[in-house]
């Protein structure tokens, strides 16, 4: 009878602890970011998670005085370097070489640009030409070297901005699956991340926002430890005359991107590789974001170009599932 | 010797319980009865079941404010003074997993029970 008894109440603690999971809401890096957790060390995860994310928005915000950054940006001294934290500067590294490989499409310098446009401060205004002609000048990302933690920006203003968010991303991934989290999901302002499978073992399903439809998806995409990163011209713009400016400015023009792109969705292993590619192959529009993929392949792509097609890669075949009435092709 | 019965009747009336009551967790609807939940700066603020229409003024963070409104079985947002009116322009929400943000205001609307959205969450 007592076997009997521990049986039912080990059944019953049994089915409470495989449903737990834990979700957090956080307004940090200028986004909102949701936190889901599952298994007995959910909440402990999520206070972790906040803990770093806390910590690196104290670390690399370009706009929060004490921040590696804004001491970089603040330096008066042209030619003298500023010391960061090697985290800092392992990060601006890797942002750097990712403005290489995308030919300057991303461009850790573009700080002068948005800010020149109020993307900063909310106080949006169109820089005349010859305002943009001067801040072309002042936007190059080969002008900034590293020698360890010395950052030699030679008066370039810098933001990690278009990394910040993945790189926050797989840090909160690496630290759960450090405490033996199997499951989790992470939504940091549209920088979607899985951590293994859902915790029936099933993949996850990430919807892509339609550009076009606040609330509505153009597709999903199926996975398990992916990261899911979209750049839209629709996130963040202001209208002015009748014309409307969106915040993902190219950097070889310091104008908003006028690529033919609508929106880019790029889905790999690596948050931070995904956030920066999101936001380069954008600026590069599709005829060249598809080369750049030919090259590489190491990521799988959903392009949603203005004109209203959508091309993805071979990777997401039978991941991929479109909107009843939407038609897409794939990247040859 | 006396003969131990298998089960006396308190055992049985608690063990009837038991059994009831994980019936009863098993099968329950869950997921019906959908409900806004609404938060400012990550804190709940309160929860309106979506078969009940409703208007409820939030004041939201560096001075913002919208109306949240519930009707026909959905949740939208009104009257926001926020400067990019992201909340106010998107469509009604309805299915477990939907939200409305208002980044400005630091307000978040979400659904929570009701029907199932077909994906877990949403890029972009």
């Amino acid at each position: 009878m007592r076997k009997l008894w521990c049986l039912l109440l080990g059944l019953v603690l049994l089915s409470g602890c495989a449903a737990g999971s834990r979700t957090t809401t956080i307004f940090a890096m200028d986004t909102v970011m949701d936190l889901t957790a599952y298994g007995p060390k959910a909440q402990d995860a999520l206070e972790l998670a906040q803990d770093e994310v806390d910590r690196i928005e104290a670390l690399i915000s370009a706009q929060r005085p004490g921040s590696d950054l804004y001491a970089v940006n603040a330096q008066s001294d042209v030619t003298a370097p500023t010391v960061v934290a090697q985290e800092t500067a392992d990060l601006l590294a890797r942002a750097l070489a990712l403005g290489e490989d995308t030919a300057g499409a991303l461009d850790v310098t573009i700080y002068p640009a948005v800010e020149a446009w109020g993307f900063y401060s909310g106080d949006y205004q169109v820089p005349d030409a010859q305002t943009l002609e001067a801040l072309k000048a002042r936007v190059d990302f080969r002008q900034v070297t590293l020698d360890g933690t010395q950052v030699f920006a030679q008066g370039h203003k810098l933001d990690l901005g278009a990394v910040g968010k993945g790189y926050a991303a797989d840090r909160i991934v690496a630290l759960w699956q450090g405490m033996g989290l199997t499951s989790g999901l992470l939504n940091l302002g549209g920088n979607v991340q899985c951590l293994g499978a859902k915790p029936d073992g099933s993949d996850w399903v990430i919807g892509i926002r339609d550009p076009a439809d606040e609330g509505g998806t153009l597709c999903t995409v199926s996975g398990t430890d992916m990261a899911v990163v979209t750049s839209g011209g629709y996130q963040r713009n202001f209208t002015q005359d009748g014309v409307t400016y969106h915040h993902i400015l190219d950097p070889h023009t310091c104008a908003p991107a006028d690529s033919g792109a609508a929106s880019v969705t790029v889905i790999g292993p690596s948050g931070l590789t995904c956030d920066a590619l999101s936001t380069a192959l954008f600026v590069m529009g599709p005829d060249r974001a598809a080369e750049y993929w030919r090259q590489h392949r190491d990521f799988d792509l959903v392009y949603y170009t203005q004109e209203g097609e959508l091309w993805y890669t071979a990777g997401l075949e039978g991941r991929l599932t479109l909107r009843d009435g939407l038609e897409g092709q794939m990247i040859p | 010797m006396k003969e131990r019965k298998f089960l006396t009747a308190p055992e049985a009336i608690a063990l009837g319980a038991l059994v009831l009551a994980l019936i009863l967790w098993l099968c329950w609807p869950k997921g019906t009865g959908g409900q806004a939940v609404l938060t400012r700066s990550g804190e709940e603020l309160g929860r309106y079941a979506l078969d009940t229409p409703c208007r409820v003024p939030v004041r939201g963070a560096a001075g913002f404010s919208l109306v949240l409104v519930v009707e026909d079985g959905a949740v939208h947002v009104e009257d926001s003074t926020c400067p990019d009116l992201i909340c106010q322009h998107h469509r009604p929400i309805s299915k477990m997993g939907e939200a409305i943000i208002c980044l400005p205001g630091q307000v978040t609307i979400t659904v929570e029970g009701g029907e199932r959205l077909g994906q877990d969450a949403v890029s972009g």
